[in-house]
């Protein structure tokens, strides 16, 4: 065995810092999951809330559902027209 | 094969991969995001042909990353003389035995396929398929590359020069 494949055995049995490594990915694992949970959650919740005002406001103030489906398509920045059209026609029927 | 098994098996490869190229710590952040930015694309990355080869690269691109932004900070005097002194050369505080330090410092000196060729089959003993598939060269490519890489090797730790 010449002096280098010595030292190769050498680097071969020196250990390595697996926990630190591990440690370290489930850091940085647990705040990308965070950070890609959120959104949905937060998108979910703002939804909810969102369906509860513009449904309750219509139902009280007005019986016109032209009038109502014309304000929740402006009001459509998430993207759930079709979610909140039929939510309101079913409380407008 | 499923992520966990994929970073079980591939961890100790990358960090050494890391390890040559900078420290301990620094290493070990770059193994660790490497694998997180794996871990997002695992979809994508596990019908790859060579998954290992693709978080090699991303693991080298953050130590790229890091040692420019490093640069950047010293050039424009944004350490303080703190951080000035807690910077290392590549692998100086990676091992306290002088050997291993001395093996690190020479394979910092050789090309990043040299070191690679280097680690996959002399260190983490890989097959010789498998390093072609990650290095993407030939059989025979492979086998001189090793052959250059370990000569290149022997002499530095020898006489301290690459030729």
């Amino acid at each position: 065995m010449n002096d280098l494949d010595k030292i190769l055995e050498q680097v071969k049995n020196d250990t390595l810092p697996h926990d630190a490594i591990d440690r370290k990915f489930e850091l940085l694992l647990s705040i990308e999951q965070k950070q890609t949970k959120t959104p949905t959650l937060w998108y979910g919740a703002s939804f909810a809330l969102l369906a509860v005002i513009v449904g309750v406001a219509l139902f009280v103030t007005s019986n016109n559902l032209d009038t109502a489906l014309t304000l929740v398509e402006n009001v459509d920045a998430l993207g759930y027209t079709d979610q909140l059209y039929d939510f309101l026609s079913s409380s407008l029927e | 094969m499923d992520f966990e098994q994929f970073y079980s098996e591939h961890k100790a490869l990358v960090y050494r991969i890391c390890l040559a190229k900078t420290h301990k710590e620094l290493a070990e952040e770059s193994t660790a995001r490497a694998f997180v930015e794996v871990w997002k694309r695992w979809d994508y990355v596990s019908n790859m042909e060579a998954p290992v080869a693709y978080v090699i690269t991303i693991a080298k691109n953050i130590v790229k990353k890091e040692y420019l932004k490093s640069k950047a900070r010293q050039i424009f005097r944004l350490d303080t003389i703190e951080d000035l002194a807690t910077h290392h050369s590549p692998q100086q505080d990676a091992l306290k035995n002088e050997t291993l330090e001395e093996f690190w410092s020479a394979l910092a000196q050789l090309s990043d396929r040299e070191q690679e060729i280097i680690i996959l089959k002399d260190i983490e003993e890989r097959s010789l398929e498998e390093c072609t598939e990650i290095l993407n060269l030939s059989l025979s490519a492979v086998k001189s590359l090793r052959h250059r890489a370990k000569e290149k090797l022997s002499r530095i730790l020898k006489t301290g020069v690459p030729s």
